[in-house]
């Protein structure tokens, strides 16, 4: 039996990866029962696409970022509460809590078995001319941003403009000065080479950014007792390993900038950023689920 | 196929095409408009409009898909005529009826399934994000699109008249 | 199966569009996986949801404003004024007059069969063979999609998730390398001008020829300068643009008229039309290429026949060129980038950039080669050259461009050289 998995990111990224992992496991640990094939790169769509595709049982699995999953299942933008986690293993401890079970439980009614959670890299902020030390210095700057309703919510109470331009431009957006800045992960930012362009790097992990590894119901049904365990199995291993390769980039990434950009820690991040922080607790946080997530984070952060 | 069944439809085909051309021109000049005015703002005031490239990307969709149903009309889309060009008439007759009959299946087909579409449950939960409407809105040009084609193919093939079989040059 | 399913339709002259839809529907029954059809709508919407392709329906409308408003009549008249200290300038007039042009419009076709209407008769009656006239014309048409802004080049963008801009600086060099070629068999086919029946170039005041060409010339300066210094995306210096032409044509020229307006957003959406049926149509059926796993397929048997980037890029030409001699260029680029572009990209590590501005010039070449050839049919309709002669004089522009092209396989480095 083959699975069809279908990934946005492309394939040098962590969550590619992951899924490579779990290809393979799957395969050794079925002994070739079961089979995957990758769809990386949104080859089979977008993540709109991709989710009908699985309600649909056309498309089997997917890890699918926590940006689209919102829009199904609104509990989910607890995760982009700003300046909720200082680093990913605070984000990946949090994927303990009930309330963050329970969101993934929530997805059941849509089709969909979800697996668990992996991260990308917390998100920072990187400018062109000059380092942000100050919420100020964001005035009327052109912020690249991912287009989903939490971050432009937060960056456009921050008084920049946001401004949704494509991955592959950015690099030439920030050379040309069409943009002053992105909101970004360290990974993407190493990746994509944008500290040839851009070398005000500014630490404020003022958001998570998570995706949620899933199955369609429709094949989930079909699956044997066993396969289920085989796939299940196989899918937490590779969340697990992805999670400790995002830890461990991390540092690997911030130690490379620190030797070639200007780096610089934003420490009363959570105080300068206070408007736009309201900003999004006004709209977000009046969902039950989500000020529950963000107190028993707020607990386990405590405990420490 | 009676001429006045023909008639009919030519003259629903007419009636539809004209519809369609009206608010293809002013969609064309709505989405000029917007990105001048955005590119106006952006650069000019440092304030650009934040939904233009949604709103702009949704109005180009629609003028698209009445645009190729215009084209169905006119049957201006692109063909391959190498083959057709040097054929005895009756076997070209032959093709371009087998043709535009596999044309209207797969109108039907999109049609149905477009449908299924728009009222899916699945749909609901798309939103387009800057302009925070329901996208199902902008889906409908989908079956909206199928019905006027399958209408307009319908009414050329009942029309003696319109069947053009050498066909224009093609464009780049 | 379905490879025969696509051929015979395409042969039977069914629209390409819904040879691809057919094709689509095909490959679904054919796997017994109805659950697509559900998705079909869907890739069929989305496959038009992207900001980029804007600037098509745009770059369009401004060739239509273009032709109306007396923008191309300004440059030719100053192209004149600039030369008219060479003897047998003309043909230098045409090609000079081709390059500016082609830094306006985005479409061979287009600057063809306006070139043809307004070179071909000058061209004749300084001496020039008819043949040779309609071939340099038809020839030089093909820097309008290679020098920016080029449809061709946006929807080798939109289709590949390749930057836009990256795309126009690429072509820039290619461009002017065809330009020096041509100049070039220019030269060579000069001498057998009579000069008998040249008539005497008359004088034009060059500093007002010049004048009306600069203010022309600012459009250019817009979509290119923009878009190279990054003050605008393609879309926005599209838009720009139009709006520059609207005001040089309606109130500075005074020949854009408001009554023209409704027959040249008519052609726009035609013309537009036809391109985005077949992006959607390409795109549903890239989708179950890619849904049954056939580009990785044709990766691997690629791979097991070459190593070398080189070799690979030589037989895409090959294959290009055999592809252009029937089919339109941009339905081809449609069907063929989503599979050879990840070949090209992981398989070889070819620079996405220098492989579109490769394929694009190579797919645009079949606008010139027989027997199915759109640049030829214009350019001949309109000059009233036969075809068979306008094919023969044809042949050493197809071998310049040619030339270019193997150029551009060689040394990649002409395209990424601004990048
Ligand atoms: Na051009
Ligand atoms: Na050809």
């Amino acid at each position: 039996k083959e699975l069809k998995l279908g990934i946005i990111t492309p394939p040098q990224h962590v969550w590619t990866k992951a899924a490579h992992e779990f290809a393979e496991r799957v395969e050794s640990e079925s002994d070739g029962d079961l089979s995957v094939a990758l769809f990386p790169a949104g080859q089979l769509g977008d993540e709109p696409a991709m989710f009908a595709q699985m309600q649909s049982g056309l498309l089997d699995m997917g890890i699918m970022t926590a940006a689209i999953t919102s829009q199904r299942e609104p509990s989910v933008n607890g995760w982009f509460t700003p300046f909720l986690f200082d680093n990913v293993e605070d984000a990946i401890q949090a994927t303990q809590t009930p309330a963050a079970e329970q969101m993934l439980d929530n997805l059941s009614d849509k089709g969909l078995h979800a697996f668990g959670y992996t991260f990308a890299g917390m998100r920072h902020i990187l400018m062109r001319d000059q380092a942000v030390t100050s919420i100020d210095d964001l005035d009327h700057q052109k912020i690249r941003i991912i287009p989903i309703s939490a971050m432009q919510t937060w960056w456009r109470a921050t008084g920049a403009v946001p401004t949704p331009i494509q991955l592959p431009d950015v690099y030439q957006g920030l050379q040309n000065k069409m943009i002053d800045g992105v909101g970004i992960d360290l990974d993407a930012l190493v990746g994509s080479g944008f500290d040839e362009v851009a070398q005000h790097l500014t630490l404020t992990n003022h958001m998570a950014f998570p995706a949620i590894a899933m199955v369609s119901s429709t094949t989930w049904d079909t699956l044997s007792e066993n396969e289920r365990e085989v796939v299940n199995h196989a899918m937490h291993e590779a969340l697990n390993w992805a999670n400790q390769a995002q830890v461990d980039a991390e540092a690997d990434n911030l130690d490379y900038l620190e030797q070639h950009i200007d780096v610089r820690h934003l420490d009363d991040a959570k105080a300068q950023f206070a408007k736009a922080n309201t900003a999004f607790d006004d709209k977000f946080s009046v969902l039950p689920l989500i000020s529950q997530f963000q107190q028993q984070v707020a607990d386990q952060h405590a405990e420490k | 196929m009676t001429t006045y069944h023909g008639n009919l439809l030519t003259r629903a085909s007419r009636t539809v095409v004209y519809v369609e051309q009206w608010v293809c021109n002013a969609l064309i000049v709505a989405f000029g408009v917007l990105l001048i005015i955005n590119a106006i703002l952006r650069y000019a005031f440092n304030s650009p409009l934040f939904f233009a490239e949604e709103l702009g990307v949704y109005i180009l969709i629609w003028m698209a898909f009445m645009a190729i149903s215009i084209g169905i009309h006119h049957d201006s889309h692109v063909r391959l005529t190498m083959l057709t060009g040097v054929m005895p008439d009756p076997l070209r007759a032959a093709c371009y009826w087998i043709s535009e009959l596999i044309c209207l299946v797969i109108l039907a087909v999109l049609l149905k399934y477009s449908l299924d579409w728009v009222t899916s449950p699945a749909v609901t939960f798309d939103m387009a994000i800057t302009l925070g409407w329901d996208k199902w809105v902008f889906y409908l040009i989908v079956p909206l699109f199928s019905a006027t084609s399958l209408l307009h193919i319908t009414a050329r093939l009942t029309d003696r008249s319109r069947h053009a079989f050498a066909l224009g040059v093609q464009e780049d | 199966m379905t490879l025969g399913i696509f051929i015979l339709l395409m042969l039977m002259g069914m629209p390409i569009a819904f040879v691809l839809l057919a094709t689509t529907l095909a490959f679904i029954l054919l796997d017994g996986n109805f659950r697509a059809l559900e998705t079909l709508p869907q890739v069929l919407f989305g496959s038009l949801e992207v900001f980029d392709l804007l600037a098509i329906p745009l770059f369009i409308l401004l060739g239509e404003i273009m032709n109306e408003g007396g923008i191309t009549r300004r440059i030719i008249l100053a192209a004149r004024a600039w030369f008219s200290w060479l003897p047998h300038s003309i043909a230098y007039v045409s090609l000079t007059s081709n390059l500016m042009l082609a830094s306006i419009m985005g479409s061979a076709t287009a600057q063809i069969a306006i070139m043809s209407r307004v070179m071909t008769p000058e061209l004749e009656k300084d001496g020039y063979d008819k043949g040779f006239a309609a071939a340099l014309t038809a020839g030089s048409g093909l820097l309008g999609p290679i020098i920016p802004p080029s449809m061709i080049f946006i929807i080798y963008g939109v289709i590949g998730q390749v930057s836009i801009g990256a795309m126009f600086l690429g072509g820039i060099l290619p461009g002017l390398a065809l330009f020096v070629i041509i100049s070039g068999l220019i030269a060579l086919f000069a001498r057998r001008a009579k000069s008998a029946n040249a008539p005497k170039q008359t004088r034009i005041d060059k500093w007002q020829a010049t004048r009306g060409a600069l203010l022309t010339l600012s459009i250019p300066l817009v979509i290119v300068g923009g878009i190279a210094f990054g003050i605008v995306t393609p879309t926005e210096s599209a838009a720009v643009a139009t709006l520059l032409a609207v005001l040089l044509g309606g109130l500075v020229f005074r020949e854009l008229k408001l009554d023209s307006l409704p027959a040249l957003l008519q052609r726009t959406a035609r013309n537009t039309a036809i391109v985005l049926f077949l992006i959607a149509a390409a795109k549903a059926f890239g989708w179950v290429l890619v849904f049954n796993q056939v580009p990785q397929q044709v990766a691997e048997m690629m791979q097991t026949t070459t190593q070398s980037p080189l070799l690979f890029m030589l037989m895409v030409f090959a294959l290009l060129i055999v592809v252009g001699m029937v089919l339109d260029g941009i339905a081809a680029l449609i069907i063929l980038v989503p599979i050879l572009l990840p070949v090209a990209q992981q398989g070889y590590g070819i620079d996405p950039v220098a492989f579109g501005v490769v394929t694009c010039m190579t797919l645009t070449l079949g606008l010139l080669t027989p027997p199915v050839g759109a640049g030829l049919f214009v350019a001949s309709a309109i000059s009233d050259v036969s075809l068979a002669r306008i094919t023969f004089w044809i042949l050493p522009f197809i071998l310049a461009a040619s030339l270019v092209i193997l150029l551009t396989i060689f040394y990649p480095a002409l395209v990424t050289a601004f990048l």
